[in-house]
């Protein structure tokens, strides 16, 4: 044999699974209405089963990377669109992001706990399944030209339960540290440090950006370029010092629209780049998932997914009025959070790189609900903005 | 539904209708939030009136019948206030000006009520490209024969407030070279254009608006576009040629100038409107939504050009006597010093546009001027 057989596969499997992804997802969205994400999340799940990519561990450090940098684009650009100034002219909306936070935390830790999972792994599902995936959300929204209230609530709202899972999940790790050693200072200060030195990479990065591209006049291709590569260089400084390269990238947005600066709209999804790298990101995201195998695992995994929605729902509706909008908008904004996984999975995969012991038991825990929720999330996502008339009518190509 | 009784209203008495724009606070695009801001809004008693437009990233606000400047700017200002109020909750922006930049008319959604549902189905994409914003001016005529014969005898002024008012310089994206680029997408309307000459009420009745009825083009006056036409239902006649002005302090004062001519021309003071005024009509049109103040007019009856600046600073001059009798005279001095000194508000837009070469930074000074 001149070739090995064997050998090719492995080096085209990546490419012809994202291709397959990709038609997929067209599939998906032209005939059947559904979004991409699910396609692709699909096919990263069939792949996963028949095993058609293998990985040294070389290559999986390099493929986290990639995840990390595709997931960081998704948070910038929600970083982007997130006004503070809203929060403060409108504390409920701020009021409304605590409670459907916590009161999902609590709903999932309570159902884990009486299904007889242990209380550390129960607070470990609570913590992430607070998280709405900004991939999914954005990827949805931008899919579907969405402009309105559901659409500004729930990008709102996806940051801060994304930045108060991040908080929750540190202070699981915390606690566990506290257990381990028993050092208080110990836990507070992981936590502490981890948070300012990601907010701080951002930062570095954050402050320097604008001012070059408003001096070079740079258009929307140039612009855009130059923050893909802001993201992928807080992407590897954060991967570097090991703290969250997710909340720098959500800094970097926050901060770039924060400072008020005049630029250029970047292409919507990053163009091209963030079309690729969300088939690449949802394709390598659902492979991580697996399967629940037992009747006790699956009945876990839709119960959680469900009370998570319930939580979220409730609160959101429950806030509604006194935010400034309907209670059915309220509702719809909370049902739009549903998309989860992404986030939540590499948030373990770092926590485990962390040296988070508890992080492999909860892993194949929250893996059946990851799985739930990567088809009936962004499904519901896009059925909320839909009913709240928020989204555009397509031009037929 | 034939012609309605004309209502005689209180001579002179005003009302002013703003078209406003919806903006994002993120991409300073226009933003589908009509519903939420109305529904928000009405929940405590609106300072005036509130309804939606045709595309859903616009409002209309009305004022209450006015008679004197500082009450019509005052409404303005608590109406303002309100909704500046009601939009920081929602997270969008306020602005006045014409036209949006930058828009893309392809990505406007028609509000949903049967009448816009049917224009935008008659019209196909000018209702979409019908995304512009307005102010329209109502003025009380004592009976129809005389909203007939004001009508017509402004027809020589319809070019100051063009130019006075106009503030929508960019479309589309990019510089369309005209101060008011809003008037050319009124203009592609089969039913713009001018009123008939017609000065008896009951004539226009019987010789023309049956007729139309009868053709089945129209069912009401609402059907006609025209610069000016007569609302017979309110009693008066409605200027609708201005651009929304960036502030409410400006509108209020093209509104007290419309109020100031009509009072000059109810007082005997204006030449009596001849049909052939309407042979220079369209071009001085043209060259005020074109070149603003700078345009260059020509005089119906001597038919000699003038600078279209000069013919508004001396129609002022010759209006303050009756601005005096009507409390307008420091608004119509505003717009004196205007037309003297910094230009329209298309103007200001070039100026902020060339000083950042940035549209996003044209929409922030506008709504940094409507919040002023």
């Amino acid at each position: 044999m001149i070739f090995e057989a064997g050998r090719i596969f492995e080096l085209v499997g990546w490419p012809a699974v994202l291709l397959a992804a990709w038609l997929a997802g067209e599939l998906a969205h032209r005939g059947l209405g559904v979004p991409r994400v699910c396609a692709y999340s699909l096919a990263g799940i069939v792949s996963s089963a028949l095993n058609t990519v293998q990985a040294d561990a070389q290559t999986t450090a390099a493929l986290s990377f990639l995840a990390n940098f595709a997931l960081g684009l998704f948070l910038f650009e929600l970083g982007h669109r997130i006004n503070l100034r809203w929060l403060v002219n409108n504390p409920w909306l701020l009021v409304s992001g605590i409670a459907e936070s916590l009161l999902t935390f609590f709903v999932v830790r309570g159902i884990a706990l009486a299904m007889g999972q242990p209380d550390d792994i129960a607070m470990v599902l609570g913590a992430l399944s607070v998280a709405t995936s900004p991939a999914a959300l954005v990827r949805v929204v931008n899919d579907l030209r969405c402009s309105g209230q559901v659409t500004e609530r729930a990008l709102h709202l996806c940051a801060i339960n994304c930045l108060i899972s991040v908080l929750l999940m540190k202070g699981a790790i915390g606690y566990w540290q506290l257990l381990a050693s028993g050092s208080l200072v110990n836990a507070l200060w992981n936590s502490a440090a981890i948070l300012a030195v990601s907010v701080g990479c951002g930062i570095l990065i954050g402050i320097p950006l604008p001012w070059l591209l408003r001096r070079l006049r740079a258009d929307e291709r140039g612009v855009t370029t130059v923050f893909a590569l802001a993201v992928m260089l807080v992407t590897l400084l954060t991967q570097g010092v090991n703290v969250s390269p997710l909340l720098a990238a959500l800094t970097l947005g926050v901060l770039i629209r924060r400072r008020k600066l005049l630029l250029t709209p970047a292409q919507r999804n990053f163009g091209v780049l963030g079309d690729l790298l969300t088939v690449f990101l949802f394709v390598f995201v659902a492979g991580m998932a697996t399967w629940p195998t037992t009747a006790t695992a699956l009945a876990l995994a839709v119960l959680m997914s469900a009370g998570r929605i319930a939580a979220k729902v409730a609160a959101t509706a429950a806030f509604a009025h006194v935010s400034g909008t309907s209670t059915r908008k309220g509702a719809l904004t909370g049902l739009a959070l549903a998309p989860l996984s992404t986030f939540a999975l590499l948030l373990l995969e770092y926590s485990r790189s962390a040296g988070f012991g508890l992080a492999e038991g909860a892993l194949s825990a929250i893996a059946g609900m990851v799985i739930v929720m990567e088809f009936v999330g962004p499904l519901f996502a896009q059925w909320a903005l839909m009913l709240a008339g928020e989204t555009q009518h397509e031009e037929r190509a | 539904m034939s012609l309605e009784t004309f209502h005689a209203s209180s001579a002179l008495s005003m009302g002013v209708e703003l078209e406003l724009q919806l903006v994002g606070e993120h991409d300073r695009d226009l933003a589908s939030a009509a519903t939420d801001l109305l529904e928000l809004a009405q929940r405590t008693r609106f300072p005036g009136d509130i309804k939606p437009e045709m595309t859903d990233c616009m409002i209309e606000i009305a004022t209450d019948i006015q008679d004197h400047h500082a009450g019509l700017l005052k409404q303005l200002e608590a109406m303002r206030d309100a909704l500046l109020a009601a939009s920081a909750r929602l997270n969008v922006s306020l602005c006045g000006g014409g036209t949006h930049p930058f828009q893309h008319w392809t990505e406007r959604r028609i509000f949903s009520t049967p009448r816009f549902q049917h224009l935008s189905g008659l019209y196909g994409y000018l209702a979409k490209q019908f995304t512009v914003f307005g102010q329209h001016v109502h003025i009380g005529m004592p009976d129809a024969d005389s909203a007939l014969h004001v009508l017509h005898a402004l027809n020589r002024y319809v070019p100051h407030f063009i130019a006075l008012s106009a503030s929508s310089p960019f479309s589309q994206g990019s510089d369309t070279l005209f101060d008011s680029a809003r008037l050319n997408s009124v203009f592609a309307f089969p039913l713009s254009g001018r009123a008939p000459f017609v000065l008896d009420w009951a004539r226009f009745e019987r010789d023309y608006f049956s007729k139309m009825e009868d053709t089945g083009i129209v069912r009401s006056m609402k059907d006609f576009y025209w610069d000016i036409r007569p609302k017979p239902e309110y009693g008066t006649i409605e200027l609708r040629v201005c651009d929304t002005p960036l502030t409410v302090e400006r509108a209020a004062a093209i509104a007290v100038y419309l109020q100031a001519l009509c009072c000059s021309i109810l007082a005997g003071d204006e030449p009596d409107p001849q049909e052939d005024d309407y042979l220079v009509y369209t071009y001085n049109r043209f060259q005020a939504c074109r070149f603003g103040l700078d345009g260059l007019m020509v005089h119906p009856r001597s038919h000699a050009a003038l600078p279209l600046r000069d013919d508004i600073a001396q129609t002022l001059e010759r209006l303050a006597p009756a601005a005096d009798a009507l409390g307008s005279r420091a608004a119509l001095d505003s717009l004196h010093r205007m037309v003297r000194g910094g230009g329209n508000d298309s103007t200001r837009l070039r100026a902020v546009h060339a000083r950042s070469r940035n549209l996003l930074a044209v929409v922030d000074d506008a709504v940094a001027a409507f919040a002023q």
